[in-house]
């Protein structure tokens, strides 16, 4: 499970290990303390000797600063590689995300992507800072506290060693009885959010059905179920606490009772045996051994409640991506031919019907093809192959006299320009959302491809021009407009084959048929394909290729498509009434 | 679209007074409870403190005496007594945090589970203005992030503190009970603890705040690029991808390592001040029993005996791990105080007042009626909207002398750009919004003067962005009426054309849809939507853009189903594609909040304005 932590974790051996050594060393000094503080009662307070009493305490003031000394430096280094950890671990989870493709993504989704790179791997860290930081402290504290009640007396250090599997038997018995019920508890937790969001998203419908009541009891059932489990799961929780004063308690009684004994076998004499200021460190020592008991097995809890995240976060930096470049790639597309032979598709490897089936089609260099069908057909299944967003499951594509899978991915990706269905703008301003596709394009560059894709209107209307924020995701433009900044921003880098994924839909017949004219006479030469629900985007194209339900029904132009194809005649009179 | 706007980043405010009186009342509302859990704790506490004090008991009263027996035969019977007795006690400090532990468990569950419903029961009642202008994040964070802190207060910070607090008390009595003297030096010491925690509370606080500013920005950014993770594929983003999170994360860890570095300090330091403060108690205590300086107690002036001494030793150390332990609870106390304000503002938000006074009420099979109790109307659906004025925002104004007359049976349109006003319209008429002034009549009774329920039950809305729920496809239509038969809800899915890609799911109609309504297009959602509506089976309908999503193959089929849906009521259709409101009663063209033209698809074309430039495709209509 932690193996593939494991390289960020060697990144911070130098200070993982330094604070390791300073945790020695603070614990260390703080088990001599008590230590001198029995010397300080037996020798100096017992017997009433002041320079005794002055000399121990000395000894402990230099003791302690030791202690603080090393506690810093242990904080400071512990909190280096903690951080160094998280900072490299983000940093891995990240260029991994970068890696995937489509496929990758679509398994986890986007969201549940986001939750692991933001929550989850704030687990982890937690969870690597409690290991090093109080792990080691909590072991050590241990095995210091029995080793110095070992020297102060043999049988009672005994007795001591013998509660150690009590305790922790004990609290691994109440964690496992607990543990079912928090999952239950989360699995609750979740409903209950999922609830409330849909609620807050859908708030207009449930007033419009005055379903405030309705919703109320279908929150108060999630609410009860909570309530119940938490009660439950906490109260096991709750029984470690008096647990807890028990086991002191009888460390306390134990002590005392053993202790008396000896010190009146010695004769309160230290060089007899047990004194009565040697029984107050023992009672020192059995404290601090149970509450390093307790920290472990608070660090074992925190171990395990995270665990759900360390594995979220694992599985994505084992995820292997999908498409990864060839070994000896091509790092040139000679030109914008585009061939599918035999393609066939499906999303999922376990999927039962193909999303594309037995699709040849040729595309010359320098044209322009449409292709159109209803939604669902695989229109746009069949133009992300091009760019290899996804692989195909059978048959071949072949962009520039090659197969798309022997070319570098960036090299082929950077030669086919894609406009998205969905147009996501990134918070910044218009500019860097344009210099997104080619991060050296001029002024000069940017005024050319939006004005291509009818944008520079727009951006012009703004005091800022170029330099207008955009917010997140765009919202702060109209769908039309993010449709045509989209266009300008895939223009912009100079690809061989420009594909638009139905991206003027938004845009009205005007503009679209200025854009398509924009496009060309100012690019002749890029092979252009246009996927649409309108007859009237497409009519012009060199060819039009019609979907139905995963194949390729018909190939030809506009004028032969109404005369020979019923799905597109169809579609044409739907659209013309 | 309506007006979206983000009240964002409420400025920082102190945390008030009252919220933590406030937070308290919840607590006092379980009084026997809350006396158990006083009683349990006191024992609790007591018992904690007084088996520290056993040792000096043990050492002054029974070992030291024990060491004058001769030592071949000690009489163990009294020691043994008190050990007994002292276990005991210890019994019933056991039982007492036994029993306080777990009601405190029921208790602090039950004040959240209290304070989750009213927090969820009034969410229900507030105006749709509240989640129009709050980020639905926000809200949401309101019963994660906030309720958790509220939570990990109730549940541990506050008894730890209340604890913690009586703990004090009890300890610094018990230190003046051995020695006032001794006292001073401790009281001395707990100023300059004070002082200390105070000093790095407050710097740890500030770098606290930074470094979550810095993990906002960075998981802000994670967020943006995952959610865009296609875009970044698509234009080759990755390499600056990766350079410009790398800035972010630095800039993360540099704030996280100031931060963590300060309060980790703190603990090591302030157990180090605990262990000095021991050795000064042996020093001062030393001295005075040697020099045999008169001890002042609670109890009267006395001599300072050996066991005095290490008992008082054994309370110093107790009261040490203690601050330490208050001082590393005490800020979170605050913080989290801030997420229950956050809380009460939205309980305490205003409600929608809803005091109309006609009531729908049944008269006949499908026939109803409006009555006040003194004037009954039928319930027929004819709407009136007259010189209606409207803005969000004062003086900022969104509908300018609004006129509408829609009679039953009639279909309306509204057609216009974005943010023209057409929405908002739709939302005045069920009274989401409030208008400013003129007139909107149902039936010819003002709209104000109606129940807001019931009004709302007369008028059923589709919206574009479909909100399914978490459930059966079957229960998602049958929320238009809960009352409807599987029966009703099947009939209504067929007429929308909807019921042909239900059958084809694995569970048909019994199919659970969850979250992001995984599988099903934005078309088929809508379908459903339009089929909760139809089972709604209101006299008015309003379609706001209910089919744009749904190709036009497919809504030339959903057509007919859609005529028999509008049949016989009144009908608001907003629509960005023309050709869905072209055979309108009438249309109403909507500029700047203004309706420019009106008449129907053919009058309007011949006058050649605005609606004929936007058929023809000559002007943008988004």
């Amino acid at each position: 499970m932690f193996n593939v932590f494991k390289n960020s974790i060697a990144k911070v051996k130098k200070e993982s290990i330094l604070s390791m050594v300073f945790i020695l060393f603070e614990t260390g000094f703080e088990i001599i303390v008590p230590f001198m503080m029995a010397k300080l009662i037996d020798l100096g307070i017992e017997s009433s000797n002041m320079s005794n009493v002055i000399r121990y305490g000395l000894i402990i003031i230099a003791l302690v600063i030791g202690q603080s000394l090393s506690g810093i430096f242990c904080a400071v280094f512990a909190v280096k590689a903690g951080t160094k950890f998280a900072y490299d671990l983000r940093e891995r989870l990240f260029r991994k995300l970068q890696t995937f493709a489509f496929a990758n993504i679509d398994k986890f989704s986007t969201g549940s992507l986001v939750t692991r790179s933001t929550t989850d791997i704030a687990n982890v860290q937690r969870s690597f800072q409690m290991v090093i930081r109080g792990a080691l402290r909590s072991i050590s504290m241990c095995i210091f506290s029995l080793y110095f009640a070992y020297r102060v007396n043999a049988e009672i250090a005994r007795c001591l060693t013998f509660l150690i599997p009590i305790i922790i038997i004990s609290f691994v018995f109440l964690s496992k009885l607990a543990m079912p019920i928090f999952e239950k508890m989360f699995k609750a937790f979740d409903s209950l959010n999922n609830i409330m969001s849909e609620n807050i998203h859908g708030i207009r419908v449930v007033k419009t059905f005055n379903r405030e009541d309705y919703e109320f009891h279908k929150m108060e059932k999630s609410a009860d179920d909570i309530y119940n489990y938490s009660v439950k799961a906490e109260s096991y929780v709750a029984l470690w606490d008096p647990f807890m004063n028990i086991t002191v308690y009888t460390i306390l009684i134990i002590i005392s009772w053993l202790g008396a004994k000896a010190i009146i076998a010695s004769g309160n004499n230290p060089d007899l045996g047990l004194t009565t200021g040697k029984l107050m460190s023992l009672i020192t020592y059995g404290l601090q051994m149970l509450m390093s008991l307790m920290f472990m097995s608070m660090i074992y809890v925190m171990l395990i409640i995270s665990s759900a995240s360390i594995l979220r976060v694992k599985e994505v930096l084992v995820e292997e991506p999908l498409i990864k470049d060839p070994e000896n790639p091509i790092y040139n597309v000679e030109n914008g031919e585009i061939e599918f032979r035999n393609v066939s598709f499906k999303y999922r490897e376990n999927a039962k019907h193909r999303t594309l089936k037995d699709i040849n089609l040729k595309i010359n260099s320098g044209e322009t093809i449409g292709i159109i069908g209803g939604t669902g057909s695989g229109k746009s299944s069949i133009v992300n192959l091009i760019p290899r967003l996804y692989d195909v499951t059978d048959g071949e594509v072949i962009v520039g006299g090659h197969n798309v899978k022997e070319y570098d991915l960036n090299v082929l990706r950077k030669s086919v320009g894609i406009v998205l269905q969905k147009n996501i703008l990134f918070s910044g301003t218009i500019a860097s959302n344009l210099r997104f596709g080619n991060e050296n394009a001029t002024i000069e560059d940017m005024r050319e491809a939006c004005d291509i894709a009818s944008a520079l209107e727009f951006i012009e209307e703004k005091p800022e021009g170029f330099d207008a924020k955009v917010e997140q995701g765009g919202t702060n433009f109209s769908g039309g407009q993010k449709q045509r900044l989209s266009i300008a921003r895939t223009i912009l880098k100079k690809p061989k084959i420009i594909i638009f994924d139905d991206s003027t839909s938004a845009v009205d017949t005007k503009t679209d048929a200025r854009i398509r004219n924009g496009l060309k006479t100012k690019l002749p030469n890029t092979t252009k394909i246009i996927i649409s629900q309108r007859i009237i985007s497409i009519k012009e194209c060199d060819k039009i290729a019609v979907v139905d339900n995963g194949r390729i029904i018909a190939y030809d132009s506009h004028e032969n498509l109404l005369k020979n194809c019923e799905l597109y005649k169809e579609i044409n009179e739907v659209q013309n009434s | 679209m309506s007006a979206r706007r983000r009240i964002s980043g409420e400025p920082e405010k102190k945390i008030k007074k009252g919220t933590l009186l406030r937070l308290i009342s919840y607590v006092t509302r379980y009084k026997v409870r809350l006396v158990f859990i006083s009683i349990g704790m006191m024992g609790s506490i007591l018992v904690n403190v007084g088996s520290s004090l056993f040792l000096k008991i043990a050492i002054d009263n029974y070992i030291t005496p024990m060491l004058m027996q001769d030592k071949n035969n000690v009489d163990f019977g009294p020691f043994k007594t008190a050990i007994f007795a002292f276990a005991g006690m210890l019994a019933i400090g056991v039982v007492s945090t036994l029993i306080f532990r777990l009601l405190m468990v029921k208790l602090s569950n039950g004040i959240l589970r209290d304070i989750r419903e009213q927090m969820y029961a009034k969410m229900q009642k507030l105006p749709l203005k509240y989640f129009d202008t709050n980020n639905a994040g926000d809200i949401m964070s309101r019963y994660t992030n906030d309720l958790d802190t509220l939570r990990q207060v109730i549940s541990e910070a506050l008894p730890q503190t209340v604890r913690g607090v009586i703990t004090f008390t009890t300890i610094f009595i018990s230190m003046m009970m051995l020695s006032i003297n001794l006292f001073l030096v401790v009281l001395f010491m707990f100023f300059v603890m004070v002082l200390f925690a105070k000093w790095s509370g407050d710097r740890s606080l500030k770098s606290y705040r930074k470094t979550q500013s810095a993990i906002g920005g960075l998981n802000g950014y994670v967020e943006e690029m995952v959610l865009g993770a296609k875009e970044v594929k698509v234009y080759c983003y990755e390499e600056r991808n990766i350079d410009a999170f790398g800035d972010k994360n630095s800039e993360w860890a540099k704030a996280v390592v100031k931060a963590d570095t300060l309060s980790n300090i703190v603990f090591p330091f302030m157990n180090s001040l605990g262990n000095v403060l021991y050795v000064f108690i042996a020093f001062a205590g030393g001295a005075m029993a040697l020099k045999g300086v008169t001890n002042f107690t609670l109890a009267g002036p006395t001599i300072l005996t050996i066991g005095t001494i290490t008992s008082f030793m054994t309370f110093t150390k107790t009261f040490s791990s203690l601050i330490g332990e208050l001082s590393s609870q005490l800020p979170y106390l605050m913080q989290s105080l801030s997420g229950a304000e956050r809380i009460f503002s939205l309980i305490d938000t205003k409600e929608e007042i809803d005091d109309g006074t006609y009531r729908l009420e049944k008269v006949g099979k499908n026939t109803w009626q409006w009555n006040n109790g003194e004037k009954t109307v039928p319930l027929v659906g004819n709407i009136v909207l007259e010189d209606v004025n409207f803005s969000y925002v004062e003086n900022k104004p969104v509908l300018k002398h609004i006129n509408v007359y829609a009679d039953k049976g009639q279909k309306v349109a509204l057609v216009g750009a974005t943010g023209a006003g057409k929405t908002t319209i739709t939302n005045l008429i069920n009274r989401f919004y409030e208008i400013d002034n003129g007139t909107i009549t149902y039936d010819g009774i003002n709209v104000r003067d109606i129940n807001k329920k019931d009004l709302r039950d007369s008028l059923a809305i589709v919206l574009q962005d479909v909100n399914l729920f978490s459930g059966t496809i079957m229960e998602n239509i049958r929320y238009g009426k809960l009352t409807a038969t599987d029966e009703e809800c099947i009939a209504a899915a067929k007429l929308v054309y909807a019921d042909s890609f239900i059958e084809l799911l694995p569970d048909g109609y019994n199919t659970v849809i969850k979250g992001d309504s995984g599988g099903l297009s934005q078309g088929q959602k809508q379908l459903i939507s339009i089929a909760r509506a139809a089972v709604a089976d209101p006299p008015c309908l309003i379609l706001d853009e209910a089919t744009s999503s749904i190709d036009t193959r497919t809504e030339k089929l959903v057509q007919k189903g859609m005529d028999s849906i509008m049949k016989g009521r009144t009908v608001f259709i907003i629509a960005h594609r023309l050709s869905t409101i072209r055979d309108a009663d009438v249309i109403m063209v909507m500029r700047n909040g203004e309706i420019i033209e009106r008449g129907n698809h053919e009058s309007l074309l011949e006058k050649k304005g605005h609606y004929y430039e936007l058929y023809t495709g000559i002007v943008e209509i988004d």
